[in-house]
């Protein structure tokens, strides 16, 4: 199973929180209000258990833009004040951290290249590399803004963050599927007749 | 945004790409070489993009799970007792 056993436990408890306050074992629902309260409730308590970081904040900041996900965010995140201040998250933050644009995006183009020896093109003859790089280039600009668009809060972080949020918010999404097998595995032998 | 600028080495790039590179699902089946970076960036939003839908499917299965439980039954009760304070 991934992630920490405090992040964990963290994400468990406030995904239960979220699930009783969406009242989700209310026979009144309906499949798909039930489904959306389960997701919802498990991405706020998510990004709650990873508190600090740039992606979870855009995602909280996300989902809170619909007003039916209000209250559940405010149930879950009720006590942020405290989690704060018992806060010892030993990841860092990048948040302080200045902008690398330029640099990270030479530095990714760099690692691109066939030849270790890097020349300056100021011969107007075209080489077979000169074309290659240019397109690896291209390429990793296009991925990029492609990664951009699936981290949450992606379009505003230079290259490194990027990659940094990137690795955290996929560790997180592990956590999350782990905890929902979990639960489903728990429903289902409990749902068995005996 | 502040103007004071750090150097971000090349290592510090490449050692990130890596770590990437291990979190994917195929990575982890054999010993890899380290990949380009424009593969690596490819596979991880795969790799996200499958990670969504393996969410959205099992909130599909929690629903249906948690519909069919029998409302009377001794399971349904642990659950209630489990979604409450």
């Amino acid at each position: 199973m991934h992630g920490s056993n405090t992040f964990m436990q963290v994400f468990f408890k406030k995904w239960l929180l979220g699930l009783k306050h969406g009242g989700i074992s209310s026979k009144n629902m309906s499949f798909l209000e039930r489904k959306r309260a389960i997701k919802v409730s498990a991405d706020i308590a998510m990004a709650f258990a990873k508190h600090g970081r740039t992606w979870s904040q855009a995602l909280v900041t996300n989902l809170s833009k619909q007003e039916e996900n209000k209250a559940m965010v405010n149930a879950i995140f009720e006590d942020v004040e405290y989690h704060k201040k018992k806060s010892s998250s030993s990841s860092p933050s990048y948040h302080d951290k200045p902008c690398y644009n330029t640099r990270s995006k030479k530095i990714l183009r760099r690692s691109l290249q066939v030849c270790s020896m890097v020349r300056k093109r100021r011969h107007k003859k075209p080489s077979n590399g000169v074309g290659a790089k240019i397109l690896a280039r291209d390429l990793v600009k296009k991925r990029t803004n492609l990664l951009k668009k699936l981290v949450p809060g992606g379009d505003s972080m230079d290259d490194f963050s990027l990659l940094d949020e990137t690795f955290d918010y996929i560790i997180s999404l592990q956590a999350q599927v782990d905890l929902m097998h979990l639960l489903a595995k728990v429903l289902g032998v409990l749902n068995t007749k005996n | 945004m502040s103007s004071r600028r750090t150097r971000i080495t090349e290592e510090e790039m490449n050692e990130l790409i890596s770590k990437l590179q291990n979190l994917l699902p195929e990575s982890r089946r054999r010993n890899t070489s380290r990949a380009s970076a424009a593969k690596v960036l490819k596979e991880t939003c795969n790799y996200i993009k499958s990670l969504h839908r393996e969410v959205d499917g099992l909130s599909d299965r929690l629903s249906e799970l948690i519909n069919t439980m029998d409302n009377d039954s001794a399971q349904a009760e642990i659950i209630r007792g489990l979604l409450r304070s």
